[in-house]
């Protein structure tokens, strides 16, 4: 009968642990998510050369929302996942007037794109991946700052290569 | 001289009196009872009140064949809804275990409680209902991606084969309350095209790059009495 209780007694023990591991809930930040889009800048008088930056990135009618890059030669922004283009305004050197190099410059750059949503797991749930990735300059009011837009990678699986480079 | 062949007489009387009860446990001790012992999970049940995403039933039955072996079998359903980071899913549907148990537990005179260990192979059916879940993004640029497309995922299955391990200890007579935890393999799993298997009915909770799963139930059974050995 002592063995029998023991036994019971190890028994609920273990019932206990099963319930109280019911969660996987943090999704590894290793986990391959939502790819955000990898630009590089180039110099338009020496194509090899990468040619840093300073940039302001926010979409088009919402420049509330920025994000911000000094000195920067490989920038990552993110794509709308819910529709298939993004319109942002890229502005190079904010707020600097004095810069050297088209100062506070503002071109408009629609990234188009087909959206393919997969499953990842219980902890990180759903991404979107890009595919057929296109892209569109307009200057705004003054001159452009982009010389050119080259698609490098038209498939968004991951954030290791640069997608696009831009010449400047 | 009255008085000692009385108190002689008490003597034997007693004795054919032992010698007929040890005659008796002999025979009983020899002799086992088999039969159908069959019930249902409580756990189960006190989980369906007391938890609002879980739904379930099960009954189970073991059926003794050899003086230490019953072949056993459990048969239920659940509904089980998954409430994740970034989506909810439900999964319904319902699941038969069956294999063997092994009883390791000497019992003492009169007395048939088990402690064992078995093997079950389990098979469960069920659909899944993806109700609403959003894109996952590493950034806040945007906001939420919601999607509230209601997918729904059927035709879905699973097998696994678990272990056993529980006691049945009896209460009253013929009635015995068990308690009994499982681990299991998944074997093969259907996985629903763009989606994952988050929890298989029977099994249990299916776990990111793992075949291993856990279980338990606290059973209430009736012993019914077929034949003795």
């Amino acid at each position: 009968m002592r063995i029998l209780l023991r036994t019971l007694l190890l028994l609920g023990i273990f019932t206990l642990t099963v319930n109280s591991c019911e969660r996987d809930d943090i999704c590894a930040a290793s986990t391959p998510t939502t790819p955000q889009l990898v630009i590089s800048f180039y110099d338009v008088n020496d194509e090899t050369q990468a040619k840093p930056i300073n940039l302001s990135v926010y979409e088009k009618g919402r420049p509330d929302t920025i994000i911000n890059f000094t000195n920067d030669t490989m920038v990552t922004v993110p794509l709308r996942t819910d529709v298939d283009e993004t319109v942002f305004i890229f502005t190079k050197n904010p707020d600097i007037p004095d810069a050297e190099d088209e100062p506070d410059n503002q071109d408009q750059v629609t990234f188009s794109y087909n959206t393919n949503e997969v499953y990842i797991d219980r902890a990180c749930g759903f991404k979107v991946t890009y595919e057929g990735l296109t892209a569109q300059k307009l200057p705004l009011e003054d001159t452009a700052w982009i010389d050119r837009i080259d698609i490098i990678n038209s498939t968004i699986v991951n954030e290791d290569t640069t997608h696009v480079n831009i010449i400047h | 001289m009255s008085l000692s062949l009385k108190a002689q007489e008490q003597d034997t009387t007693e004795t054919t009196a032992q010698k007929a009860v040890r005659d008796s446990v002999n025979a009983v001790a020899k002799t086992q009872r088999y039969g159908l012992r069959a019930g249902i999970d409580l756990s189960k049940i006190l989980r369906s009140f007391l938890d609002d995403n879980y739904q379930g039933f099960e009954i189970l039955g073991d059926f003794r064949i050899k003086k230490n072996y019953y072949l056993a079998a459990e048969l239920g359903t659940e509904t089980r809804t998954s409430i994740e980071n970034t989506f909810d899913a439900t999964i319904k549907g319902s699941y038969i275990r069956a294999g063997f148990n092994y009883n390791a537990y000497e019992n003492w005179y009169g007395m048939s409680n088990l402690i064992y260990a078995g093997v079950r192979a389990g098979f469960s059916t069920f659909n899944t209902d993806l109700k609403e879940y959003s894109i996952y993004t590493t950034n806040t640029f945007f906001g939420p991606d919601i999607r509230q497309n209601n997918l729904e995922f059927s035709g879905l299955n699973a097998t696994w084969l678990e272990v056993q391990l529980g006691v049945q200890a009896e209460l009253f007579h013929n009635v015995y309350l068990g308690l009994n935890v499982q681990l299991k393999r998944l074997i093969t799993q259907k996985i629903p095209d763009g989606f994952g298997n988050l929890y298989v009915p029977g099994f249990n909770k299916v776990t990111t790059d793992s075949d291993f799963g856990a279980g338990y139930g606290y059973t209430l059974t009736y012993f019914i009495p077929i034949f003795k050995k």
